[in-house]
């Protein structure tokens, strides 16, 4: 098609240039006023320019295994700039950048400290469930004969399977798709044990990453690998002191078995009713369900070998995960290199996982609580949590604890102390028997307010509650205080919302609403929306998919026609559209009336482009739950994909100091100031289409 | 436009934005300056940060010339940490994205005499994991626009597949090309031009950048 002609092969090479963005905006202006006056380059310029956005396009943002690359590089150049660091913390020492930690949550999440302290904690639970079962009543006498196989067992092996029945608030951030994936496949760990002092847990995320952590008690020493990027962290008896005793073990889970199944009888407040039988498997077991104070358990054991089958577990702290204990296996075979803590060769070694915050099975108490919300109120900026549990308390801290924060020194030991604090009055929260009467009403309540309610509960044999305010101080009262809403502790989390987006979670999204911009604009003749209005966006893309639907298969409307249909506001607008398309000419008449009929804000129309449309849904999805204070606007309308040096639509993320503003040639950069650009229009907006 | 932190964009560096970066914030050069004078006493933190700066887009270079995902990784590392040991020898005559590319390409002929092998085929080493979260019918035909993108750039001649893809798979600059291609700026210019020439004469006869997404959107 159209070479140029002789006067204008000197513009040929910055016309390519020009499409390709790079040329000084001077250049580009002379470029493209020639392109103007001249046809053929014009021509040339708008072929160049389709070209180099699907060039472009072919892309995508950073996606995980680029990220997961980066991540390994930067963690390297951290260990290689730190060797040369004065007084530095050794070359073994690698801080996690957690640059891409958005990008990758899974493998956040198996390293957030709070979940692994957890995790833990949920073992330590089934595990008395395990011990105490052997012992409740109705279980029958038989049962004890097989005691002594469990206390002697020199090898344990079993499988934990975790699932979650709610999106915890960490995954908010991931694609709707991913977090239905990760609710159906859940976690599963491996679990070898060996004698009491040594164990080997492999967890498998549903992305299939792995994480194994390998315990010797012996030499005092942990080992977690991360297999798929060879990396290690080796933690020594300095750092794991505190968690050797059986009740404050974060490893020694054999131990803690051992010694529970020992002394479980006769504990208080344990309740213990038959399940019955049932078949699991193909299977016939007996069950019993022991409701403890901090935990549900449905315990499945076999009669005929009288060891357990299946273990079900809920508890109080996560009660959105359920936890399935399976696959015992009782003095299997086991090697002993399953349990070495060398660094396997090939691996590079370093601090690539949070320290567990440190819970040494102390006894909690109000103090503990209050010290909670004192500290979550200080990352909040004021407002308390809103629930106590896990889910409530964790946002927090991945929020506020972004890629900038934890390059500083210190501020692991920060996220540690932190943990510690949040842990402890959960703990304390969550063990308070039934008959506490225990309410939280602190959410959307902010630190202050010395009349204000927001946790109380009635100690053991005391007659008076114990009631906490919104300023931290403690009073007593003789009867609850009235608040609407307070939730009974355990509380069911509501989760965060995606309004509370930080600046890494907004990062991401907004890849989503510059996919919005690039399809609009593929479809529409390289316009841009003139509006971010979803019905508006919808019409015309169904009146778009319309008009070629009612064109032969090879007629194509032009990109004038398609530029003129996105600002089209009505049927007149449409129909001016079609009468000067000349291709509209053999245009079929039944699917053009259908299209002509749809009204610009007709359901209808909506809902039919709308699978043809998912990547302009999330754009918008992401739109929407920008907070007010995030003060977006967009200004696209009238401009055209690829304009350089004009922007679009800007944002200031949630606790970010800076605009992130988008080009028309889709380039991202970050501002001090939202741009200057007359009429921009404010976002959310409310639909302006008329029929 | 008020407010706006631009990067210098005549001189040395005539270029407008990249086409397409959608997820590298273009660095203000007042704080990259301020960083490397930071990083040159010896401050790891500042050197830390430039990294993250210059780490995704170095990445996608290394992976341009080099077309194998785990050889960009090491190029890069190796190639930002000769950086922080060399970094007394940088006299901000060029862009530090622009010396930086200088030293990727050093690294990247170092070890294509070490590893002595022969270049992998077509677009191999450029091979991509969608995006996370995407319907799979979406993956799909992204994957299918791409994949005949990539084939056709793969299919220039090598000095003229690899400024294109530093340009749009890696969104690197002009003088940063220049740099890790080994040649001068007006060369790239050239190179570039020819190169979209045969991409769009190849447009022509196979339809080539037409996404077939579009041709099969239609309402139900």
């Amino acid at each position: 098609m159209n070479d140029l002609h002789h006067p204008c092969q000197p513009w040929a090479q910055r016309l390519s240039l020009a499409a390709a963005g790079c040329l000084s905006p001077d250049e580009d202006r002379a470029v493209r006023q020639h392109a103007e006056t001249c046809a053929a380059c014009g021509e040339r310029l708008r072929e160049l320019t389709r070209l180099c956005g699907a060039l472009s396009a072919t892309r995508s943002p950073i996606d995980n295994t680029e990220a997961a690359s980066v991540e390994r590089i930067l963690a390297a150049v951290a260990s290689g700039v730190s060797e040369r660091r004065p007084g530095g913390m050794g070359s073994e020492m690698i801080h996690p950048t957690l640059l891409t930690r958005s990008l990758d949550t899974w493998r956040w999440i198996m390293r957030h400290p709070i979940s692994a302290a957890t995790a833990t904690t949920v073992l330590f639970v089934a595990i008395f469930a395990i011990a105490f079962w052997f012992h409740v009543g109705g279980v029958t006498p038989a049962y004890a004969d097989f005691l002594q196989p469990i206390l002697e067992a020199k090898a344990l092996k079993y499988q934990v399977t975790a699932k979650w029945t709610r999106i915890p608030p960490e995954w908010e951030i991931l694609p709707a798709e991913q977090q239905k994936k990760f609710l159906a496949a859940g976690v599963t760990t491996e679990v070898m044990m060996l004698g009491a002092d040594r164990v080997r847990e492999e967890s498998v995320g549903p992305d299939n990453s792995k994480v194994v952590h390998i315990w010797d008690g012996r030499q005092g020493k942990s080992l977690s690998l991360l297999p798929d990027q060879k990396r290690a962290t080796l933690s020594t008896e300095a750092s794991t002191s505190e968690h050797k005793t059986p009740h404050g073990a974060q490893q020694d889970t054999a131990a803690v078995f051992r010694t529970l199944l020992l002394h479980a009888c006769n504990r208080p407040g344990v309740k213990a009713e038959s399940l019955g039988e049932k078949e699991i498997d193909g299977r016939r077991v007996v069950g019993v369900r022991i409701t403890l104070p901090v935990a549900v358990m449905n315990v499945w054991g076999d009669p005929k070998t009288g060891l357990p089958y299946r273990i079900e577990s809920t508890t109080r702290m996560m009660p959105d995960v359920q936890f399935t204990w399976s696959d015992f296996e009782f003095n299997v075979p086991m090697e002993e290199s399953l349990f070495s803590v060398e660094p396997p060769a090939g691996y590079r070694v370093g601090s690539f996982f949070i320290e567990t915050p440190t819970y040494d099975g102390s006894a909690t108490d109000e103090k503990d609580l209050v010290e909670t919300f004192r500290e979550y109120s200080r990352l909040s900026g004021g407002p308390f949590p809103p629930s106590l549990d896990m889910m409530g308390l964790t946002g927090i801290v991945m929020n506020k604890f972004s890629t900038d924060r934890m390059q500083k020194p210190g501020a692991r030991e920060e996220v540690k102390q932190i943990q510690t604090k949040l842990l402890r009055g959960m703990w304390f929260s969550t063990m308070l028997p039934e008959q506490s009467d225990a309410h939280y009403a602190g959410e959307g309540v902010s630190l202050g307010a010395a009349d204000k309610p927001i946790f109380w509960y009635r100690p053991k044999d005391a007659k008076k509650y114990r009631v906490i305010y919104a300023d931290l101080s403690g009073r007593e009262a003789d009867t609850p205080p009235s608040v609407p809403n307070a939730q009974p502790v355990p509380v069911r989390s509501k989760g965060h919302t995606v309004q509370n987006m930080n600046v890494d979670t907004c990062m991401r999204m907004e890849g989503d609403l510059i996919t919005l911009f690039r399809e609009y604009g593929k479809r529409m003749g390289n316009a841009l929306p003139p509006s971010l209005d979803m019905q508006r966006i919808m019409w015309t893309l169904g009146a778009r998919m319309g008009l070629e639907d009612a064109l032969p298969a090879d007629q194509h409307l032009s990109d004038v026609s398609l530029r003129k249909l996105a600002e089209a506001q009505s049927h007149d607008d449409i129909e001016k559209i079609v009468q000067a398309d000349p291709s509209m000419q053999k245009a079929k008449a039944e699917p053009l009336r259908k299209m002509k009929s749809a009204k610009p804000d007709s359901a209808k129309t909506t809902t039919g482009v709308i699978k043809a449309a998912e990547p302009i849904m999330r754009g918008l999805a992401f739109i929407s739950a920008l907070p007010p204070d995030a003060d977006a606007h967009y200004a696209g309308k009238g401009v055209s994909l690829g304009t350089v040096d004009r922007p679009i639509f800007w944002y200031r993320p949630k606790g970010a100091k800076k605009y992130r503003v988008i080009y028309a040639d889709l380039s991202v950069r970050e501002a001090d100031t939202p741009p200057g650009v007359p009429n921009a229009q404010p976002v959310p907006m409310r639909a302006r289409s008329k029929g | 436009v008020k407010g706006i932190r631009k990067k210098k964009t005549l001189g040395s560096e005539p270029f407008g934005p990249n086409w397409g970066i959608t997820s590298i914030v273009d660095t203000p050069d007042v704080d990259q300056h301020v960083l490397i004078d930071r990083a040159r006493t010896g401050e790891a933190a500042a050197f830390e940060r430039l990294a993250q700066q210059h780490a995704v887009r170095l990445w996608r270079c290394a992976l341009a010339l080099g077309r194998d995902p785990g050889w960009a990784e090491d190029l890069t590392q190796e190639t930002l940490l000769e950086a922080w040991r060399s970094l007394a020898r940088f006299d901000g005559r060029c862009q530090f994205s622009t010396w930086l590319h200088g030293i990727l390409r050093h690294r990247f002929l170092k070890g294509r005499r070490r590893r002595n092998t022969a270049r992998l085929s077509t677009a191999d080493g450029l091979k991509r994991v969608p995006a996370a979260g995407l319907a799979p019918e979406r993956v799909a035909q992204d994957a299918e626009d791409a994949q005949r993108v990539r084939q056709a750039v793969a299919n220039l001649p090598e000095d003229h597949r690899v400024v294109v893809e530093l340009r749009f798979f890696a969104g690197a600059s002009l003088d940063e090309i220049a740099a890790a291609a080994g040649c001068p700026p007006g060369t790239v210019k050239s190179r570039l031009h020819h190169a979209l020439e045969k991409l769009r004469q190849m447009n022509f006869s196979v339809n080539l950048f037409t996404s077939s997404r579009e041709s099969r959107e239609r309402p139900s």
